[in-house]
């Protein structure tokens, strides 16, 4: 459900039609292959670590896509002004941050000293997310841009003029 | 793999750095995409800059010309026009004090001469601020008289040629384009001791070109910068300021056997409602 929404969220910030056509069949196939994950091998309320290592590496992917995507942009108008950004570094940030966690988590589940790691690094994100997301929602949107200039489109067939030489 | 099977010890210094070296480069990824954008705004805020500039330089060397288009158009009626009306006044003023017909008769046909002249030198002035060629038969009409003049000097061949221009456009973008062709006309025919001057116009898309070729002594594209940059070349200024009012582009070229120069001027179309 994370990843969907944050799919979701990301397909209306990408401009790039061909990215959003990409979004859409990854995390159809994403939600299928959670669902068979889930309903068919492992019990819903045990962590697995190879589908939250998938969504982690899907959403890190994404969020550098969103930043290349930023760089390439002509706007005059600093990334961090947009609300957008804030909700992709505390997403980066997070899943960063869990990434190591989240593999380890599975085999380690019943190991006491590291459901205290697992707490502690996990609260540590959540708190740097959750602050990040609370400046994304105050950020009001800008739209200044700059306007491109034409590219050159000198095609012409003129006559030859050598002739007219004296 | 080797992460999942290491022991219990490696394991916690394996998560806690494998953490911090995500997170690291997670901030990383931010503050080098923060840094960047930041660095390529100020180099567009610096280019917004020179072109403020540039249009100000424009905006100033238009105005400047204006004026002395004023100052040459009044030089010539007070120098000229002035004395004229004058010394028609004059003569009718002798024929309140002379009552013989004869000096009367000879008074009035001077003074009409007089005014004759005046006519025609008011004219004269009228026809270069609009030429009625363009006004009345268009832009290929006038730039067609402008060439067959300068061709009537015996000096040099000029020519030239419309090969799409069924529409008119505009007639104050008529007279832009004149203006800017006239100009350059003008300063080929001052600076580069050409052996030919040809003006070919065609459409292309939803643009009009209009290419002037020549074999004297041209510029290109660079050196036309720099010019319109300085504080001289206020003709190319002039020309520079014209096109952005046309919403046009200019382009200084030479071919590549170094043969002859080429003034491509592109224009949107829009024509005449």
């Amino acid at each position: 459900m994370e990843f969907l929404a944050f799919s979701l969220f990301f397909y209306f910030v990408v401009e790039n039609k061909n990215v959003k056509k990409i979004i859409l069949p990854v995390s159809f196939v994403f939600g299928i292959f959670c669902i068979l994950v889930y309903g068919y091998f492992q019990n819903p309320d045990d962590l697995n670590s190879i589908t939250i290592g998938i969504e982690a590496v899907l959403i890190i992917i994404f969020c550098i896509y969103y930043f290349f995507d930023q760089l390439k942009k002509t706007d005059n108008l600093l990334i961090y002004d947009s609300f957008d950004f804030w909700i992709i570094i505390s997403f980066l940030i997070y899943f960063a941050g869990t990434f190591f966690l989240y593999i380890y988590a599975e085999s380690m589940e019943k190991n006491a000293n590291f459901t205290n790691e697992y707490t502690l690094i996990n609260s540590s994100f959540l708190i740097i997310k959750n602050i990040l997301l609370s400046i994304a929602m105050f950020m009001k949107v800008k739209t200044k841009r700059i306007s491109k200039i034409p590219g050159d489109s000198l095609n012409m067939d003129w006559p030859d003029i050598q002739s007219l030489r004296n | 793999m080797y992460f999942l099977q290491a022991e219990a010890a490696n394991r916690t210094t394996i998560l806690f750095l494998g953490t911090i070296g995500m997170a690291v480069m997670a901030i990383g990824i931010v503050l080098f995409v923060i840094f960047h954008q930041r660095k390529v705004i100020r180099y567009q805020e610096q280019m917004q800059r020179l072109e403020e500039e540039k249009q100000k330089m424009l905006l100033k060397a238009s105005i400047r010309f204006q004026e002395e288009e004023r100052t040459r158009i009044a030089a010539d009626l007070h120098d000229d026009a002035g004395p004229l009306l004058a010394t028609a006044r004059l003569y009718l003023n002798e024929n309140l004090i002379h009552q013989e017909p004869a000096v009367q008769l000879q008074s009035i046909y001077s003074a009409k001469q007089i005014i004759d002249d005046a006519i025609q030198l008011i004219r004269n002035i009228s026809h270069s601020l609009m030429p009625p060629t363009l006004k009345n038969f268009g832009l290929e009409s006038a730039m067609s008289d402008l060439f067959q003049k300068i061709s009537g000097s015996g000096t040099l061949n000029a020519s030239s040629r419309f090969h799409d221009y069924r529409h008119r456009l505009k007639l104050e973008k008529e007279l832009l384009i004149f203006r800017v062709l006239q100009e350059l006309v003008t300063n080929i025919l001052k600076h580069s001791n050409t052996g030919f001057i040809h003006l070919t116009q065609n459409t292309s898309g939803n643009n009009i070109y209009f290419r002037i070729h020549h074999d004297g002594q041209g510029i290109v594209q660079q050196e036309f910068e720099k010019l319109s940059h300085s504080s001289k070349g206020l003709g190319l200024k002039n020309i520079e300021s014209r096109i952005n009012v046309l919403k046009g582009r200019i382009f200084f070229e030479i071919d590549a056997s170094h043969t002859y120069y080429k003034v491509t001027i592109e224009v949107p179309k829009e024509p005449t409602e």
